[in-house]
């Protein structure tokens, strides 16, 4: 059985098809949750702004002119709901600042403290080098899935993909020596 | 094949697709909740710009309820740039308009019921990335380009000045894009535009009516432009909510100076206001002080070192100490230079004491409601204790074997389990020995007690600047520069200088054991 591709199922979806959207949320919400943790910095509240990021995508999908590149937009969603979400704490918080990743840096030398230091490293690196990271091991390890989420040539994106492992690879060995 | 880093990169992903099955069933059951509000859900959201009780928590109530309204003029003006239709695209040409003019004066006049009248003043400047306003209520400055942001508020009489985190925009976003977040990006509202010609004190001009009706709202703008240089002149906007008895009325004009207000206090601040200073960069003398004022209270300090960008600005402090029989690390920073991107620190982090053992630090984090993520090492001789406090779980309690790894780190040599001696050219001009380990290559400078004077891991560069030495007589790398190399997209090598790392106090007694680079003493070499 083929899958359906974004473009069929969105149409499913405009027509009244809830199901459709279903695939759509298993397709990306996990990407979508990666993206938003990249802002809040833990995963219950990227898995809330996600299921937000996903409502007002369902809210405006018959807006959508391109429906071949739904990844990419929903991505842009959730861009802006992290920058609401943001500004919203900042308010909420007398704007005091946030000492984000402080924990990652004394980190412990077991695996779970690296596995959450790579994470938090993740979030540093420039956003398109974060993305190939996402998409690529979010979608199964699919370069053809992830670079057509990310709109780039498999060339491309492999490049931006290396380009984010090394500086990953650096970064952790740069730190493991620092602290 | 996977390498170990794939291995744990897929680790690191796990999590995102954790609970996926419930979340997909609470989503699915919210759309149903919702179904068929779907195509009215945008105009909505436009009233409640001026509606909504969301914009009135907003600090400065009055100021915020006119930004909303000037995000609303701009979003729009924005979203009928890119249709195809006649008057959205002559509204394109003054969108255009507006983001060449060197200043953009505005002034609004808002009647709303429920938090009364108002009035307010805006200025933009695009190119040196300004915007600014003020009512009776404050006032506030945001400047882009040295990414600060001042916030006057009259009553307290105090002015806060805090980081700028936002980007200012590219051509996709309009600079003032950031009040949008505060609405949300499903703004592209249903509205239905149309043009015509009006005279108006005697200037024909250009009339731009956006009209959206929904349920029991309506939301009305209408803007006036020159016909020759597609300025905005005037602009009124009108919304209402039936149901909830309430309606916004916005009266403003636009004016395009030459100049305009150069700082805050040229909105009308006093000059004595109480100013708090809530920007994340410290002095370095600042955190010397500090330092000082930690040693009086510990027996023996192993290191401190403070790093800082290629621009000097400090990044932070870590102290490593011996308090008693147990060695701790403390690592504090207000701005933390992490070669990409910003990591901000709580700035009372300062004000607070080290508590001198494992306990009243736990104590500390779990009495301490503010959920800052915090966390120490101790070391006890034998094991190490990690205590970290997130959101969830609280805190929690990791004791591992090992030693803190950051004490001398940078300062002394490094000891690596094998690796083999090797001469090159910088070795030989400099009269180093070289040290392959690890994929690294080591410089170690026999004169001054073997400190490691560079290290080369291919693409990071660490190269001691600055000797000096103990009261004892050890030497150590007083300032390491280090430089991260890079590759153009044609594969030449770029080399960008990441951070600056400064030791600025030693105690420590060094000694290094007799033959320690000796080769016939390292372990057999790896390739």
């Amino acid at each position: 059985m083929t899958t359906p591709s974004d473009k069929t199922l969105i149409r499913a979806v405009i027509a009244g098809e809830k199901e459709a959207y279903e695939k759509l949320y298993d397709r990306y919400a996990p990407l979508v949750r990666a993206v938003c943790y990249d802002t809040t910095g833990n995963i219950a509240d990227a898995q809330d702004l996600a299921q937000d990021v996903f409502m007002r995508a369902y809210e405006k999908l018959e807006h959508l002119l391109n429906s071949e590149s739904f990844g990419k937009w929903i991505i842009g969603i959730a861009r802006l709901r992290c920058k609401e979400w943001q500004r919203n704490k900042l308010r909420h918080r007398d704007m005091k600042p946030e000492l984000k990743n402080v924990s990652s840096i004394i980190a412990g030398p077991s695996n779970e403290g690296q596995i959450e230091r790579l994470r938090e490293m993740i979030t540093t690196l420039p956003e398109k080098e974060r993305l190939a990271l996402h998409t690529f091991y979010l979608q199964g390890s699919s370069a053809e899935a992830a670079r057509r989420t990310m709109g780039l040539s498999r060339s491309g994106f492999y490049r931006v993909l290396e380009r984010a492992r090394k500086r990953l690879e650096k970064l952790m060995s740069g730190e493991q020596e620092n602290v | 094949m996977k390498t170990p880093l794939d291995n744990d990169l897929n680790k690191v992903y796990e999590p995102f697709t954790e609970n996926h099955d419930q979340l997909r069933e609470k989503l699915m059951a919210s759309l149903s909740a919702c179904s068929g509000k779907r195509k009215g859900i945008r105009l909505i959201n436009l009233v409640q710009l001026f509606i909504r009780g969301d914009t009135m928590k907003v600090r400065i109530t009055k100021l915020a309820t006119a930004a909303a309204i000037i995000t609303a003029i701009i979003i729009i003006i924005n979203q009928f740039g890119g249709s195809p239709d006649m008057a959205s695209t002559a509204f394109a040409q003054v969108r255009e308009t507006i983001n060449n003019v060197p200043w953009m004066h505005l002034t609004l006049s808002v009647k709303d019921e429920e938090i009364g009248d108002s009035e307010c003043e805006y200025w933009l400047v695009p190119e040196r990335k300004i915007v600014a306003g003020r009512s009776n209520s404050g006032a506030f400055w945001r400047n882009y380009l040295n990414r600060q942001r001042k916030i006057y508020e009259s009553a307290a009489n105090t002015l806060t000045i805090y980081y700028e985190r936002d980007e200012f925009s590219n051509e996709n976003e309009p600079p003032w894009n950031y009040l949008s977040a505060i609405f949300g990006p499903e703004l592209m509202c249903d509205l239905s535009i149309s043009q015509h010609t009006e005279e108006s004190q005697g200037e024909l001009l250009n009339v731009y009516e956006l009209v959206g009706n929904e349920y029991n709202r309506s939301v009305h703008f209408r803007i006036l432009t020159g016909i020759d240089d597609n300025l905005p002149r005037s602009l009124t906007v009108e919304a209402e909510d039936t149901e909830k008895q309430r309606s916004v009325f916005v009266q403003g004009t636009c004016q395009y100076p030459d100049n305009g207000p150069e700082d805050i206090y040229d909105l009308g601040v006093p000059k004595d206001v109480k100013v708090i200073n809530n920007l994340p960069t410290v002095k370095a003398k600042e955190l010397v002080d500090i330092c000082n004022r930690y040693r009086e209270n510990f027996s023996s300090y192993i290191i401190i070192v403070i790093g800082g960008d290629p621009s000097s600005v400090v990044s932070g402090v870590y102290v490593n100490y011996i308090d008693g029989n147990v060695a701790k690390a403390g690592r504090f920073f207000k701005y933390l230079h992490f070669s990409y991107g910003f990591m901000f620190a709580d700035r009372n982090l300062f004000e607070k004491e080290i508590e001198k053992d494992f306990d009243s630090f736990l104590h500390r984090i779990e009495h301490d409601d503010s959920h800052r993520p915090d966390s120490i090492s101790l070391w006890d001789g034998k094991y190490r204790h990690l205590l970290r406090r997130g959101k969830e779980p609280p805190y929690r309690k990791v004791r591992g074997l090992g030693t803190i790894r950051n004490v001398g780190s940078y300062a002394w040599p490094i000891v690596l389990p094998m690796g083999k001696i090797f001469k090159d050219e910088y070795s030989e001009q400099n009269n180093l020995i070289g040290l392959k380990a690890n994929g690294s290559l080591l410089y170690f400078d026999p004169e001054h007690d073997y400190v490691c004077v560079r290290r080369n891991d291919g693409q990071l560069i660490r190269d001691v600047r600055e000797l000096a030495r103990t009261e004892n007589g050890s030497w150590y790398p007083r300032r390491i520069k280090l430089t991260l190399i890079e590759k153009d997209t044609d594969g030449a090598e770029i080399s960008r200088q990441v951070t600056n790392v400064e030791t600025i106090f030693v105690k420590m007694v060094s000694e290094f054991p007799e033959g320690t680079f000796d080769p016939d003493n390292l372990p057999k070499a790896i390739e």
